[in-house]
């Protein structure tokens, strides 16, 4: 390929040689250093290719071989430039096309968000916006370590951000985690209290004092591990006391209850079928309609097929066109079967029910009840689960045990 | 008559010192002896090393001298792809390869 490139570059002649010495001829030529290739014999003549520069070298050598050659083929860059001599104007089009073309190469004309699943790529692009990161950026303004870093302060559900920059593209991976609550590295000594009321199933502690053990029934607030550990003399009396950050695992079962009332009567959109399809082309955020009709639609949809131009997978350029189709539709009142709204109730309870499978909890028990009241349906519901149970609070100032001079521990 | 053909044959089978000498010491021949150097791929691609110059070049034949004699090759849509001072490729339908 890139042998070709090069001679493409040089420029290749196709030459025919005619003559009874045609054997001698390329002796000669080898014995002169001069390169033929692709020697074959075409429409019953003898043809090669050599070197364009080198071709004023066989005089001497046609003479002495009493042969003759024609040019039959001319190809390369120095006959292209003979050809566009004539045509200035166009060659310079070319040129300064690819020069724009080029200084286009050093700006972000588009920014993608991969990765995002409770955030829309709206929002994170939105705060993009406010930290002046936007389409028409120059590349050399742009700071990754500083986007990655913004993104995981502002998101605390983002666990992992990569910012890419990738032709003219910038693309922004995100990885969310389900479980929202991030444990923060505290400075101070805390305890570990329970969320919310549990038994206790499981404790395995690595730091502080548990107050509590398997089995216990705890509410929430209590105590579960203390961040107060004593220390005791030979005689076994509290002789001082070491704060520490309580660390466990503490998993205990909880009960969640689940109440919704879903009315019979609802409101549902229906589409009249009666649209208007308006064309667009935008350079940067220069929109131009290339066709535009009035909408007279009282309540309508606007739906946006948006396509940018773009010469490689990441060059894209700030150029990009659409359609815009508009859809008339009107409001419908309907009310729902028995089976409808029991399906759809049983619906909204899996939804309800998928949270805790996202966060990896333990469903031990599950019970829902769906009745039909008057002119809505009730679902009631109750979730038993195993969870993590701890949650932090630190150690506060009048938790803190005095110690007397004997030693014993007096605590307020 | 019959004593000057058997010492003709006697000549022809002689094994001359040089390729004595590359067969005990174990040189390359082509350049100890300057013998033609042949890769072959399949028969649509022939490369030659070490030979003088080219004697014939037609569509279905080409003959190559080389130091100790001749080499050629029949076949169909034969084609010199380059040929330069060291090394020659040849491609295209290669039949039959003699040396003489």
């Amino acid at each position: 390929m890139v042998q070709h490139g090069f001679q493409w570059f040089c420029g290749t002649v196709t030459i025919a040689v005619f003559g009874e010495e045609i054997q001698r001829f390329f002796n000669i030529c080898r014995a002169n250093e001069l390169f033929l290739r692709d020697i074959q014999t075409e429409n019953g003549q003898t043809v090669f290719s050599m070197n364009a520069a080198k071709v004023k070298k066989l005089k001497p050598i046609l003479k002495k071989t009493h042969t003759k050659i024609r040019i039959l083929k001319k190809k390369g860059l120095p006959f292209l430039r003979l050809k566009l001599r004539k045509k200035r104007s166009f060659a310079i089009g070319v040129i300064l096309a690819g020069m724009m073309l080029y200084s286009l190469t050093f700006f972000i004309w588009n920014i993608t968000v991969e990765g995002n699943y409770s955030y829309t790529a709206g929002e994170i692009t939105d705060f993009l916006n406010s930290m002046q990161v936007t389409g028409g950026i120059l590349k050399a303004k742009v700071d990754c370590d500083a986007i990655e870093k913004a993104i995981r302060n502002q998101y605390n559900d983002i666990t992992w951000v990569c910012a890419e920059l990738n032709g003219t593209r910038l693309i922004i991976h995100i990885k969310e985690n389900y479980d929202t609550q991030i444990p923060k590295e505290e400075a101070d000594p805390y305890h570990l209290t329970a969320k919310r009321d549990a038994v206790v199933t499981s404790i395995l502690t690595r730091s502080g004092t548990p107050l509590v053990k398997q089995g216990d029934t705890v509410k929430a607030g209590d105590i579960l591990v203390s961040g107060i550990v004593s220390v005791y003399d030979d005689n076994g009396e509290p002789m001082d006391h070491l704060l520490v950050n309580a660390d466990a695992d503490i998993y205990g079962k909880t009960t969640y209850t689940y109440h919704k009332e879903i009315p019979l009567a609802y409101r549902e959109k229906e589409y009249t079928g009666n649209q208007i399809v308006n064309y667009y082309c935008m350079i940067d955020r220069g929109r131009l309609l290339l066709q535009t009709q009035k909408t007279e639609f009282a309540d309508y949809d606007r739906m946006t097929d948006d396509h940018w131009v773009s010469i490689l997978k990441n060059f894209y350029l700030p150029v990009h066109y659409g359609t815009e189709t508009i859809l008339e539709y009107r409001w419908v009142d309907k009310t729902y079967t028995e089976a409808e709204v029991t399906q759809a109730a049983e619906a909204d309870f899996n939804l309800f029910l998928e949270k805790f499978i996202k966060k990896g909890i333990q469903i031990i028990e599950k019970n829902d009840t769906i009745q039909i009241i008057g002119e809505n349906c009730v679902v009631d519901g109750t979730v038993t689960v195993i969870e993590p149970i701890g949650k932090v609070r630190p150690v506060e100032q009048s938790e803190l045990p005095e110690i007397n001079t004997e030693g014993t521990e007096k605590t307020e | 008559m019959k004593k000057e053909r058997r010492l003709k044959k006697q000549k022809e089978n002689r094994i001359s010192a040089g390729e004595q000498a590359v067969h005990v010491l174990n040189l390359p021949p082509d350049c100890v002896l300057g013998d033609a150097l042949l890769s072959a791929i399949g028969n649509r691609t022939l490369y030659i090393e070490n030979y003088s110059r080219i004697l014939c070049y037609e569509d279905d034949c080409i003959r190559i001298e080389c130091r100790h004699g001749m080499i050629t090759l029949t076949g169909a849509r034969l084609t010199i792809a380059y040929f330069n001072a060291h090394e020659m490729k040849i491609t295209g339908k290669i039949e039959q390869i003699r040396f003489s």
